[in-house]
């Protein structure tokens, strides 16, 4: 067993030295001796300063007692500075080391804070099992962030392991975190590594991190939290450290660079600013695009940097960040201590345009002489953007300095801004170099979020949970579709935590609050808030038929097909459901696709209807997803109303009378729940259900129920009929969660059809003149007959209750008849 | 006792072992600061070169003129030669001071137990007054 390589002993080690001397000196007594130390040292300087100064004439004892108290004084510091720096923080340990030799007491690279707590766990103890080793660590100050954090009290753990019996001993689990704290870099096994392993290790921790919805990684992630403040924290403390002499080139570092007047007034110095406010964060995940910026602008000539991403992906925070390094000198190379100076496009573009070009070539004339400035400028696209109306074209003018060694410009802009002005155009792509910046992973965002939490925590006067963390990253990921990570997961985060503090004072985000504040601002529906999708979901059929009479096997096909698709997998990126309604006009196809959507949604306005009949042509793709060829720039009817409406039904109505090419969109966005619009940008249709509609193999279907064939059996007959006649491709077809034939209604369904329409009508006229109708059984047998059509469905009645019994009512109100609050019975002799 | 005895051997191992080490190197990093905070290094590197490239081009000018513009272009540098070396010499004079401050910190860093003792004697010798 790997374990048995090591041994812990809490003996004879310099931590353990450490423990035991402030275990001593940890009391009332001590710490009283130890200010009356301070203030006698203090006092006795003062002393023998001013008697070696102004000659103060005391008695001798006097100076001889203060030389005693400034000798102990001294000793005191000296022992002081060896508890610190040597007993409890030794500067140098190699967890690496340790890991490899053979026999190594472990117990030495455990930090100051974990040894206090297992100090008596480990003294000439050989079988301590996990239980005793997690009972220590509750007993930690260090474990109080831990827990906040997870949301859990110390004593709630404590009385559950009462009862519980762990068989792993604590051996292994100091071991297993020794791995941990490698991983983390961290230079002494951490209590928070101890605890990550138990939880990783330990049945009880297992099950704990279980019901806390929790995993190994979080509580990782939660421990380099606490690192990374503790970090934070000591760098603030030190004063007499080598890192706090920060060199920055000093008085003279421009003087052997030029003046920049003219350039000054179009422009501000980003550098100079962060050096003196500070960047304001923790620059996390971005280390690999600053190597990159940095190694472009140290070429020689065409060493300019692009940085392309979606607005809000970090482009401005990677230039800060790289800012940061220069304004520090650490990015050890000629960049260091150079002038990063932030281009006012605005302001250069604003005045007298007919100098812009002169006023450019002043400003990037002096950039270059001065010979110390990066320019930086923020969306260059607004610069060279040639020929656009409302725009400038600065390319030409910005060309010879892009060459020039003297001078590096930076530059930021959108992936579509990119594709349009820079590659395509090949002087500016040959001397600018592409740093493209990507949405940070999950994993990346809990530790970004993480870093941002103090400022939220100091703004909002609240304590946020990793939950909330997590929570905001599902949320952002799944509601914010228009924006990028990390902006959008830090706006919600803040927004909501703002949001709840100003609603309850103090208090503790949690993941319901994000979920709250997202419900509100992005309009999701109830549902996903109060979690209810479950039990929506299980009654999906009942909630339909409220709406459609009929068509049983289909609604259980697409309640079947529904519950299939969400659950377990909430976290596709495809749409929350697809159909192929196929079957004759009028049998309820539409009338289903509102039922679902007002059943999922809780509104049938949540729906967005397209009549495929109107996209025929190739050209017609661009009407709904938008154009950016050549001068026109439309925006999409298709990928507009998702951008607006996510949480949508979308109903593509005749879906055979498209254009082939148009379905070929179909494809990408029910394959992957994403599509791209003409600008470049993508839209998701991750929150939404698509439900296209055909009439094709309408007469299959009539055919097959009157011959009495099974529903299976019509669907299967019905697919080959429409693959063998190449309506639809098979690589269509298979797409869509499922595929749902409609029978054509019966003489029965009809009158159901019809007594649901007069349903709803009665209720319009009760609520909108205040009439109560009623409509005798003989007369909606009549109505029922009148509307029945095989061939049209349920359709001829809609247009037979309106003239029937819509018609009568309104001449009946016209010629005052009928009055509010007048009682009406529509009877046989009424209809004919 | 022996415990006592191994930690006091600790004591003195780290203070004139791995204390000593960082102190010299923090002073060290003292002097690299001073010198950074003077511009020394750029300093003598443009010691004659104008002050912040002020410097005008002589191209296509008349011979009187030209004069005259080099007398300009010869003043910056002028100037930048006395602000970089009078900066220079201060450097010099401040890091002779911080130099012998540094020497009688090592100096009481070294005998710093010596300092205790002869701290402690001096009081009980005054207390005392022998």
């Amino acid at each position: 067993m790997i374990s048995d390589k090591y041994t812990i002993n809490s003996g004879g080690n310099i931590i353990s030295s450490a423990v035991l001397i402030n275990k001593v000196l940890n009391n009332f007594l001590f710490k009283t001796i130890f200010f009356f130390v301070w203030v006698f040292g203090f006092f006795s300087i003062g002393l023998l300063i001013g008697r070696a100064l102004i000659a103060i004439d005391l008695p001798e004892q006097v100076f001889g007692l203060s030389y005693i108290c400034f000798s102990i004084f001294l000793i005191y510091l000296s022992l002081r500075a060896f508890d610190f720096n040597k007993l409890q923080h030794p500067r140098v340990c190699n967890l690496k080391d340790i890991k490899a030799q053979e026999n190594a007491n472990l117990f030495s690279v455990f930090s100051y804070e974990l040894a206090k707590a297992s100090y008596k766990l480990f003294h000439n103890q050989k079988d301590a099992t996990a239980k005793e080793l997690a009972i220590c660590l509750l007993g930690s100050s260090d474990m109080t962030f831990v827990l906040v954090r997870i949301g859990i009290g110390k004593e709630a753990i404590l009385k559950e392991l009462e009862s519980y019996n762990s068989t792993v001993s604590a051996k292994e689990i100091v071991v297993r975190s020794l791995d941990y704290a490698l991983a983390e870099s961290h230079h002494q096994i951490e209590v928070g590594d101890v605890f990550a392993a138990l939880c990783e290790e330990d049945k009880f921790f297992q099950d704990l991190l279980v019901n806390l919805k929790l995993e190994v990684k979080d509580i990782v992630n939660i421990v380099y939290w606490q690192t990374l403040l503790i970090r934070e924290y000591k760098k603030e403390s030190k004063i007499f450290t080598p890192d706090r002499l920060r060199l920055n080139g000093g008085i003279g570092r421009d003087w052997a660079f030029g003046f920049t007047p003219f350039l000054n007034q179009f422009s501000s110095d980003i550098t100079s600013s962060i050096k003196a406010n500070g960047l304001g964060l923790e620059l996390i995940g971005h280390e690999r695009e600053i190597g990159q910026i940095k190694e472009v602008l140290l070429q020689n000539t065409g060493g300019n940097a692009i940085v392309v991403g979606e607005p809000g992906v970090g482009k401005r925070t990677t230039i800060l960040g790289f800012a940061q390094k220069v304004a520090e000198g650490k990015t050890d190379s000629v960049l260091d201590f150079q002038h990063i100076i932030k281009l006012d496009a605005d302001r250069i573009i604003s005045n007298n345009p007919a100098e812009i070009s002169e006023r450019l070539s002043g400003i990037f004339n002096e950039a270059s002489y001065a010979g110390n400035i990066l320019i930086f400028i923020e969306n260059i696209d607004n610069l060279l953007a040639s020929g656009d109306a409302g725009k400038i074209d600065a390319t030409e003018v910005l060309l010879p300095f892009l060459e020039s060694s003297e001078m590096h410009v930076i530059g930021t802009c959108d992936v579509s801004s990119y594709n349009k002005y820079i590659s395509s155009n090949s002087s500016l792509s040959q001397r600018f170099t592409r740093v493209s910046i990507e949405e940070p992973s999950k994993e990346e965002m809990v530790r970004i979020l993480e870093d941002t939490v103090p400022l939220i925590e100091h703004n909002s006067k609240s304590v946020i949970s990793y939950e909330a963390i997590k929570e905001t990253i599902r949320v952002a990921d799944k509601y914010i579709l228009n924006l990028p990570n990390p902006e959008k997961s830090i706006n919600l985060l803040d927004s909501a935590a703002v949001k709840a503090a100003a609603k309850r004072g103090k208090t503790i985000i949690l993941p319901k609050d994000i979920l709250e504040y997202a419900s509100e601002k992005f309009e999701v529906p109830s549902m996903e808030v109060d979690n209810k999708e479950k039990e929506m979901l299980l009654s999906l059929e009942d909630q339909m038929h409220k709406r459609v009479i009929g068509q049983s096997e289909a609604i259980k096909a697409i309640s079947n097909a529904m519950r299939r698709a969400r659950v377990g997998i909430t976290d596709s990126k495809k749409p929350i459901g697809s159909f192929l309604f196929l079957g004759p006009t009028g049998v309820g196809k539409t009338e289903t696709a509102k039922a679902l959507a007002e059943s999922y949604f809780g509104n049938s306005e949540n729906m967005i209807r397209f009549d495929m009949s109107e996209y025929q042509n190739q050209e017609d793709i661009y009407r709904l997803i938008g154009s950016n060829i050549g001068e026109e720039n439309s925006q999409g009817v298709l990928t507009t109303a998702i951008r607006e409406h996510p949480f949508s039904l979308v109903l593509f109505d005749e879906i055979e009378k498209a254009n082939p090419n148009i379905l070929d969109l179909f494809l990408q966005i029910l394959d992957e729940g994403i599509l791209t619009d003409g600008q470049g940008r993508k839209v998701s249709f991750s929150n939404s259900i698509i439900i296209a509609t055909s009439n094709a193999g309408a007469n299959l279907i009539r055919e097959s129920i009157k011959d009495g064939s099974d529903y299976e059996l019509t669907k299967k007959s019905l697919l080959d009929f429409l693959q063998k006649e190449n309506i639809y491709r098979p690589e269509f077809l298979n797409r869509f969660t499922s595929i749902v034939a409609f029978s054509p209604l019966s003489k029965e369904e009809i009158s159901k059809v019809a007594v649901l329409m007069i349903d709803n009508l009665s209720k319009d006229i009760s609520k909108n003149k205040g009439i109560n109708l009623s409509v005798d059984p003989e007369a909606v047998k009549r109505l029922a007959e009148l509307g029945y059509d095989p061939q049209m469905g349920a359709r001829p009645m809609a247009r037979v209750v309106q003239e029937k019994l819509e018609d009568l009512l309104a001449k009946k109100i016209l010629s005052g008849e009928l009055n509010k609050g007048d009682s009406y019975l529509v009877g046989l002799s009424d209809i004919i | 006792m022996e415990g006592n005895t191994s930690i006091v051997k600790l004591f003195f191992s780290w203070w004139y072992g791995e204390e000593a080490i960082y102190f010299l190197a923090y002073l060290k990093r003292v002097l690299v600061f001073l010198a950074d905070q003077f511009s020394v290094i750029t300093c003598l590197k443009t010691l004659l070169s104008p002050w912040k490239r002020d410097r005008i081009s002589t191209e296509g000018l008349a011979i009187k003129d030209r004069f005259n513009v080099l007398m300009l272009n010869l003043t910056s540098r002028f100037v930048g030669f006395v602000i970089k070396l009078f900066t220079i010499a201060i450097f010099l004079v401040i890091s002779v001071v911080y130099m012998l401050i540094a020497l009688v910190l090592i100096a009481a860093y070294f005998i710093y137990p010596v300092i205790i003792i002869g701290l402690l004697y001096l009081g009980i010798k005054s207390i005392l007054q022998i």
